[in-house]
């Protein structure tokens, strides 16, 4: 067998073992290539500095562990930035690990919620998982209070006293949902039913499913996965992993490219030896 | 059709038809029923989680009274696991130690089971992407093409190497790529539209036990 099908017929593990090694490398040696920020992050983050005080913005974090190194950093970027400014947070989730990765990031962001003295219950509440998924985010946005009884943490709904402001999305000023999903019952309920300015971050894979409502204006913008992370992180100022998995997001990029193309010089001189 | 799912027939066109209803009118009574219908639904869905974990939690002792070959003792250890985690996030607001074990468990052993099989998924991929991603003819050969664009646009390496890989990677993603979205968003919207139409002049049965599409 000569080199060149050795190279086509090649053990998958070799290819794994490249792929574990572009990870890897710019884990121990970092490069920190500068992130270009694009339009979608700036319209988000322009949106949420612009936002009056005292703002109710209702947070929908929902999507599974699975993804949370893709989701964590833009969720927490987001919310991060949330908390420095005067406005009220709600969050709720659509699915049963929502509340779990909704407290992943309130950890993350503990050092903001101390430096501005948000206090829960009255800055910010965790409503948890309500199940249902489109009725319930029609429920959210018709009955707020009587969708849920208590809290994520069973404290009653009538002791919480943001909640005793929110009613429904009239009291609410603006909405992020985070979504592994598609768009199309959010825009219905979000947009359409709620009358809400909504923003996503979506994982990228889910971008191109987006886009079309951003541009009709059903959707104020949305921000993709990891990088969209990275880039909030960077306007905000506040670097955490999102920027810093960059380099990995670049090298393992290049190799997947590298190898789609050394794959397809493989393919042509074999073709052409088989022509000849 | 028997008396019984004529019955449930006539329920399911009034829920839709309120539900539809409300979407468009700005009538108290509409409004106030619609709203109680959402209620109903948020509560049944709830009840739902509960029937789900009885009918997994049967299924699984079944196998450990049969003893089934190559089955039980996985049964046991997934019984084992439902009712350790239930015990302690049931438990965990008051007692610490409880809140300290389901934190474990979710955010050591959860997070990291979950992103770590989600994660191999990248090995397939580029297995796939190096045997796969090949262009024998023109539309395979347009798939790489806008694949590389849109790979090099998300990764900063990408502009380093060329200035032009997000412009065209956000034609790619403007042009042809929503034009594609948007005939598929509209088709789903007429589909669902057929369906609920179906569904408010009775003749979807599906849901009252007269089978797929009556």
């Amino acid at each position: 067998m000569g080199l060149v099908e050795k190279m086509i017929k090649i053990d998958s593990r070799w290819l794994w073992l490249v792929l574990l090694l572009a990870f890897v490398i710019p884990v121990l040696n970092p490069i920190g290539l500068p992130i270009r920020i694009s339009n979608e992050t700036h319209v988000l983050y322009d949106h949420i500095r612009a936002l009056p005080e005292g703002s109710v913005v209702a947070f929908d974090v929902t999507y599974p562990y699975a993804y949370l190194t893709e989701m964590e950093p833009a969720v927490t970027a987001v919310t991060a930035h949330l908390f420095t400014l005067p406005v009220k947070v709600v969050f709720w989730s659509l699915t049963v690990e929502g509340p779990l990765v909704t407290m992943v990031t309130l950890e993350k962001v503990k050092a903001e919620i101390e430096k501005y003295g948000k206090k829960y219950g009255e800055d910010y509440v965790v409503l948890g998982y309500v199940p249902g998924e489109e009725t319930a985010m029609a429920a959210l946005m018709t009955d707020t209070q009587h969708v849920v009884s208590s809290d994520y943490f069973g404290n009653s709904i009538d002791t919480l006293p943001l909640m005793t402001k929110v009613r429904n999305s009239r009291d609410m000023r603006f909405l992020i949902c985070v979504s592994v999903l598609q768009a199309d019952e959010k825009v219905r309920q979000y947009f359409l039913k709620g009358g809400l300015t909504w923003a996503a971050i979506v994982t990228t894979g889910w971008i191109p499913g987006y886009r079309p409502f951003v541009e009709a204006k059903q959707i104020l913008t949305a921000l993709g996965g990891l990088r969209g992370g990275a880039e909030y992180e960077t306007l905000t100022g506040r670097i955490a992993r999102g920027a810093a998995y960059m380099d990995v997001m670049s090298s393992t990029h290049l190799t997947t490219v590298a190898a789609a193309i050394v794959a397809n010089i493989l393919f042509l001189y074999q073709r052409g030896r088989s022509k000849r | 059709m028997n008396e019984k799912r004529l019955a449930l027939l006539a329920a399911q066109v009034f829920l839709i038809g309120v539900i539809v209803l409300d979407f468009f009118a700005k009538q108290e009574t509409i409004n106030y029923v619609a709203s109680n219908i959402r209620m109903w639904a948020v509560v049944i869905a709830a009840f739902t989680l509960t029937l789900g974990a009885a009918s997994l939690g049967s299924f699984h002792v079944g196998h450990i009274r049969r003893r089934t070959r190559g089955e039980w003792p996985f049964s046991l250890w997934t019984l084992l696991c439902i009712v350790m985690t239930f015990f302690f996030g049931m438990t965990a607001s008051a007692i610490p130690q409880s809140d300290a074990a389901y934190k474990y468990l979710t955010n050591t052993v959860l997070n990291l089971i979950s992103t770590a099989t989600f994660g191999i998924t990248g090995f397939y991929m580029f297995s796939l992407a190096y045997r796969s991603f090949v262009g024998r003819s023109i539309d395979v050969a347009l798939f790489l093409l806008s694949g590389i664009f849109v790979i090099l646009m998300n990764a900063p390496s990408g502009e380093v190497i060329w200035s032009g890989f997000p412009i065209v990677a956000t034609w790619i993603l403007d042009v042809p790529s929503m034009a594609g979205t948007r005939g598929f968003v509209m088709g789903v919207g007429l589909g669902t539209l057929a369906t609920v139409l179906r569904a408010l002049l009775g003749k979807e049965k599906g849901g009252v036990g007269g089978g797929f599409g009556g």
